[in-house]
């Protein structure tokens, strides 16, 4: 399994998580930790803490701290600042967190309790910026502009540790011959007569790492995560001495960067939170088992739509011109329409 | 509002920190594929160029890394993209991209893979021109009817159109009038260019007039681009819109009629080919890009406008058909078919937010129903409601801000006063006579209890005595600290004070838990300085204009043991005289009866006695209290001296008048200056020049009187405060004689004080006679009056200053008549009951006495610490008497 698919962090919007689930995983840093905020939406009125680390976003109430909510980073669809209504702060300003997890789209609002202090609003979406432009760490990309004056681009904290020359990309009938950067982050694979054909592969995103053979001879076949789109790729490098020193190389980089990934969120808080680990309350057994398949309904409340938990299909709209929504049975457009207005 | 919301097909962010406007989007099957499906190809302010063909598995699923056909950096700001016949020769589709300087025209071509990440893409610049001025945006069409090719005609920032055909330029032209650029399209059916000008008008030029115009500026143009020669550039219909542009667009979805769509900054127009108003929308919010994109029924076009707000409607001509709520403002809209969805909407907003959208059905009509699946804690709750109570309850009892029973002290504040003279004196700037003036040092020491924030330590002495330093501040950070600081009492003009008490008050903000910033409270601390600071041992004098004599019930004591430190005779047989001698110059002489208990103390001035009868008294009283005697009592028998008090009150009176005249003199003087100087500015001014006529020596007396008069007001002021300073000690001699004399409990000498010694500043406005005068008639309507009769007269409310002081002479008589005739000092509303007059021995003493409860001896040290009181207590006059000021 490849380290993105057992991150669930960054990618998934979850309720009322263990306490295991609530610790940092290796590479995950927490970057600022906000007391008094008020989750303005599910638990109004409830006093708690909001934990900003670079996959994703956790709150949980003071009171009772299984009531919690852990929002990564790669659901979150935008960040606004409106105002809404408190129970412990009345009208303020709060931050609108609108997220899409596995086609269901919630709404997360946070109000800071602390009358004045912009910090909830600045360090979440400085944080979430910073993600969402560091993209090239954990994506695997095709055909993007890599290459400049056939050197690799290197993000910040990226090091190349080997070029080999001389690598054929095997996924066309004759191949493209083209060169491989191995670096601390990725594998990155371009075209020698075409900059931009070109294929990066995060760590993060490679699944397995495989000598096989191929039409072509032994090739080296790397396996993307089902995420990416779980893409096979072959690359043939001659000799086999050469492929199987490259192939351990690879092997052993991966195994390194799963041991500490490097998800490329670089955001510097002036001052230091605590760890994580020294602000976790660690929770009391209930000598009731708890049956932990019996699902909380807890999410209901973050609901952006109503009740509605996934879209209906496309159709072109002859009325309109337009691609819309299939409509359920019995409505037309222009009774919706002039329902609403 | 919409309650609909767009409904997410397909997105991706793109890039990061990069922006986008209005001509980066443009969609178009690029790659000429056989499958004609749109790709969207979105150029960057960053100089990146994507395209994208997106192909979700399944609908709302986010972008995955095939869907990016290409992305290149192409190191200039992209301006705008366009699709079109760019290349001579073929009618394949070629991508435009327009830099600032340059537009290139490129080929992008695709090769299959065996699988989707084997597809690759590239991009062949086929030609390039370099440009001679900044571009702002570009057109392209069949310009001139040509067949099966497209032309580009690009607007430069400073208003040329440059036309270029294909791989070579054709010419360019200045628009007439230009200011800055606005919107360009390209109509075919017409032949024309529009845009709408800085004049706010939308613009027309022929494609045909503007091949043979002339140029206006053709010098700088280069060899390449000048070409064009012929007549001069004219409009070919002008339509005023009264608004700046932010696009236009030319339509036509059926061969009869195209329409020319501008959308405003507040409106929305159609027009027709010839300039005419088909129809206009005023729109409700700013809008932010628009596109017609299609015809459903006959003769009408519907239009999609996005707007500021996060919306995007959808017009049917003027009618709004649809609106729908998008994540992002769009600054770029186009609809296309995609993955052979039809009506798909692509939005880009300028952060780089691109999206497929299609249009949500669903209205978002209810709120989430907020589930209470997290059972409340019913113990927990009530337990928090009774302490809460319980809070409501204590502050309602207690009534006040803070419980009253917090009696602990906060600080410590206790005043010592050295026992010598410093050393070397501190006193600096002296207007006394003599030649050295002696100082004190007074150290007070601050002790904290708990943490107190901003203490401010204020130190006041009656002038003309004088302190080296009278502010302090302190941190007290942490509990049980102690500070101590020390300053110099000295005398520093040549009368005496009033009063030789000092009063230290401690300001501080005590931080409680629910008020961070703290609460103000205040503690007060008076001491007392030796009475040899002001006075010297003198010469006895058998002789004086002014004399009192005090009764006392217990037999004379020497006066050198009275006051050791002034005993200037060695001789024992006269120590029932002695002398004593103020630096300010008067005498005073102490004489101490023989044979009956009486003290004599006579002076040349009336108002100099008090402060030696004062001390003697409170000397007595020291003494017999060390000698264990408990009942000895001071009396005075025989008329109170008021006409020498009221001659005191006449010369107070007589400056205050005098300063009046002076002022009032000051003024006409001054107003007299600026008339003659008004004048001389006039003749100054004038254009033929007049005689002065003296005008200017008037000016120089005027100004010679002003400033004397100045000087007369300053130096009556001095002396006005002198007499003041006089007055008071007067004013302290007659309350103690008067107590004296009647045997005031120390309740009444409080409220005589409280009548007599007003705590505002004496000025000229509000000065001492009119205050005295009304607390005076105050008392005598109330507590001293005769009959109910007197009560009911009303006082005037203002005060002003007396015509003479005969009225409040006539007030103070008759105070010291009714008191005589054994009227009662009590202000509190039952004063109608009686009480005796007469203590039970020796209780009735001065206030002032009662500070100490120590010896006021020379040479012991004072100290005081029990005098603190809490200013936020009501104020109450009266004095318990046994216990000091605390309160």
């Amino acid at each position: 399994m490849s380290v993105l698919d057992a991150l669930w962090e960054d990618r998934d919007v979850r309720f009322d998580l263990s306490a295991q689930q609530m610790k940092t995983r290796p590479g995950e840093v927490l970057i600022d930790c906000l007391d008094s905020i008020e989750d303005t939406k599910g638990n109004n009125g409830d006093r708690g803490r909001l934990l900003v680390t670079n996959l994703r976003i956790l709150w949980h109430s003071l009171a009772l701290s299984r009531v919690n909510v852990s929002v990564g980073y790669n659901c979150i669809l935008n960040i606004t600042t409106r105002t809404a209504n408190s129970k412990l702060r009345g009208q303020t300003e709060a931050l609108y967190i609108l997220t899409k997890c596995n086609s269901t789209r919630f709404e997360f609002i946070f109000t800071n309790l602390v009358p004045g202090s912009p910090r909830l609003f600045t360090s979440v979406m400085a944080v979430h910026r910073a993600y969402e432009t560091s993209k090239m760490y954990r994506d695997f990309k095709l055909r993007s502009a890599l290459i400049q004056n056939k050197q690799l681009r290197l993000l910040p904290q990226e090091h190349v540790y080997d070029k080999i020359n001389g690598v054929w990309n095997l996924s066309s009938d004759q191949g493209n011959l083209g060169t491989f950067f191995i670096t601390n982050v990725r594998i990155v694979w371009h075209a020698n007569m075409n900059d931009s054909f070109n294929v990066s592969i995060p760590y993060l995103q490679i699944r397995s790492i495989k000598i096989r053979d191929s039409k072509f001879g032994l090739a080296l076949v790397i396996e993307s995560s089902q995420q990416s789109g779980g893409y096979v790729l072959g690359f043939k490098i001659d000799p086999v001495e050469k492929l199987q020193e490259s192939v351990k190389e690879i092997n052993s980089l991966h195994k390194v960067y799963s041991a500490s990934p490097i998800f490329g969120v670089d955001y510097e808080m002036e001052e230091k939170p605590q760890p994580l680990e020294a602000l976790t309350v660690e929770q009391i057994q209930d000598d009731v088992e708890i049956d932990s398949d019996g699902h909380t309904d807890a999410f209901v409340a973050y609901f952006a739509d109503g009740n509605k938990q996934q879209d209906r299909e496309p159709v072109f709209s002859e009325e309109l011109g337009l691609a819309i929504e299939k409509l359920k049975d019995g409505f037309t457009l222009q009774g919706l329409w002039e329902v609403m207005s | 509002m919409s309650l609909f919301k767009a409904r997410d097909w397909w997105s991706t962010i793109l890039g990061d920190k990069e922006e986008f406007d209005q001509g980066c989007l443009c969609l178009a099957n690029v790659d000429n594929s056989g499958n004609g499906q749109d790709k969207i190809i979105v150029g960057s302010f960053m100089g990146y160029l994507r395209i994208f063909s997106p192909h979700p598995a399944k609908t709302g699923d986010g972008a995955q890394a095939e869907d990016l056909l290409l992305e290149v950096d192409l190191r200039d700001p992209v301006l705008q993209v366009e699709v079109g016949k760019f290349v001579s020769g073929t009618e394949m589709l070629h991508l435009a991209v327009l830099h600032s300087r340059k537009l290139c025209v490129y080929s992008v071509s695709g090769t299959l893979g065996n699988v989707e990440h084997g597809n690759q893409c590239q991009m062949k610049l086929m030609y390039e021109h370099n440009l001679q001025r900044t571009a702002c945006n570009m057109t392209y069409g069949s310009f001139g009817g040509v067949k099966g090719r497209d032309l580009i005609c690009i607007q430069s920032m400073d208003g040329m159109l440059m036309v270029f055909e294909q791989e070579s330029y054709a010419f360019g032209r200045f628009l007439p009038g230009f200011l800055l650029p606005g919107p360009l399209a390209y109509s075919s059916r017409t032949d024309s260019f529009l845009t709408v000008s800085s004049c706010q008008q939308v613009e027309s030029y022929k494609y045909q007039v503007l091949a043979f115009a002339t140029d206006a500026d053709k010098r700088q143009e280069t060899e390449q681009q000048k070409l064009g020669s012929g007549k001069r550039l004219v409009v070919d219909w002008t339509l005023n819109i009264g608004e700046q542009a932010l696009d236009i667009c030319i339509v036509s979805f059926n061969q009869s009629a195209s329409s020319v769509f501008v959308l405003g900054e507040r409106n929305f127009f159609c027009l027709k080919d010839n300039g005419q108003i088909r129809f206009m929308k005023k729109l409700d919010w700013s809008p932010s890009c628009f596109l017609p994109y299609c015809s459903v029924s006959e003769g009408t076009i519907n239009t999609l406008i996005g707007n500021h707000n996060n919306m995007l409607h959808i017009y049917q001509d003027v009618t709004l058909k649809w609106a729908t709520q998008l994540p992002h403002i769009p600054v770029a809209v186009r609809v296309g078919c995609l993955h052979d969805l039809k009506g798909v909407i692509v939005t880009l907003s300028d952060d780089g937010h691109l999206q497929c959208s299609y249009l949500g059905t669903d209205p978002s009509l209810f709120q989430a129903p907020n589930v209470q699946s997290r059972e409340l804690n019913y113990d927990e709750l009530d337990v928090e409601m009774k302490e809460l109570q319980k809070i409501i309850k204590d502050v309602n009892k207690s009534q006040g801000v803070w419980p009253m029973t917090e009696r602990e002290d906060d600080l410590n504040v206790s005043v010592v006063v050295s026992p010598n003279f410093d050393s070397v004196s501190q006193a600096t700037d002296v207007e006394v006579g003599t030649d050295l003036v002696p100082s004190v040092t007074v150290k007070v020491t601050l002790q904290n209890r708990v943490i107190l924030q901003k203490a401010k330590l204020s130190v006041y002495v009656q002038p003309p005595l004088e302190l080296t330093c009278d502010q302090f501040t302190f941190e007290f950070m942490t509990p049980d600290l102690t500070r101590t600081v020390s300053f110099s009492v000295y005398l520093k003009r040549s009368y005496t004070p009033s009063e030789l008490e000092g009063n230290a008050v401690v300001s501080y903000s005590r931080p409680t838990d629910r008020n961070p910033d703290g609460i103000p409270r205040v503690i007060q601390c008076k001491f007392r300085l030796p009475l040899k600071l002001i006075c010297l041992p003198g010469q006895p004098s058998k002789t004086a204009s002014h004399k009192i004599t005090i009764d006392t019930n217990k037999s004379p004591v020497s006066l050198l043991s009275l006051f050791p430190g002034f005993a200037s005779q060695s001789d024992d047989d006269q120590v029932n005289v002695m002398g004593f001698h103020f630096l300010g110059g008067a005498r005073i002489t102490v004489l101490a009866s023989k044979t009956s208990q009486r003290y004599r103390i006579q002076s040349e001035q009336f108002e100099d006695l008090w402060l030696i009868t004062n001390e003697l008294i409170l000397r007595l009283q020291e003494y017999f209290e060390k000698q264990g005697v408990k009942d000895f009592a001071c009396s005075f028998s025989g008329s109170i001296p008021l006409q020498e008090y009221f001659e005191l009150i006449d010369h107070h009176f007589e400056l205050r008048i005098n300063g009046e005249k002076l002022e009032e003199l000051l003024s006409e003087r001054a107003v007299q200056f600026r008339a003659i100087q008004r004048r001389l500015l006039a003749r100054f001014k004038d254009k033929t020049p007049a005689p002065l006529q003296h005008l200017d020596t008037l000016l120089d007396g005027t100004y010679k009187q002003v400033i004397a008069l100045a000087d007369a007001v300053e130096e009556n002021q001095g002396n006005l405060f002198q007499s003041f300073t006089r007055l008071k000690s007067a004013t302290h001699l007659v309350i103690l004689l008067i107590a004296l004399w009647q045997k005031l409990s120390a309740d009444q000498v409080a409220i005589l004080e409280a009548a007599f010694l007003p705590l505002q500043e004496d000025t000229q406005e509000l000065g001492w006679e009119e205050t005295v005068d009304a607390a005076i008639s105050h008392l005598l309507k109330t507590c001293l009056s005769k009959s109910s009769k007197e009560q009911a007269l009303n006082l005037n409310s203002q005060l002003n200053i007396p015509k003479d002081t005969s009225q409040l002479k006539k007030h103070i008589t008759l105070l010291c008549d009714r008191l005589s005739k054994g009227g009662r000092l009590c202000l509190s509303t039952d004063a109608a009951a009686p009480q005796t007059m007469v203590m039970p021995g020796g209780c009735t003493t001065i206030p002032e006495s009662d500070l100490e409860e120590r010896s006021v001896e020379q040479d012991s040290t004072e100290l005081f610490t029990n005098h603190r009181h809490l200013t936020a207590e009501t104020p109450r006059p009266e004095v318990s008497p046994l216990q000091g000021v605390s309160e």
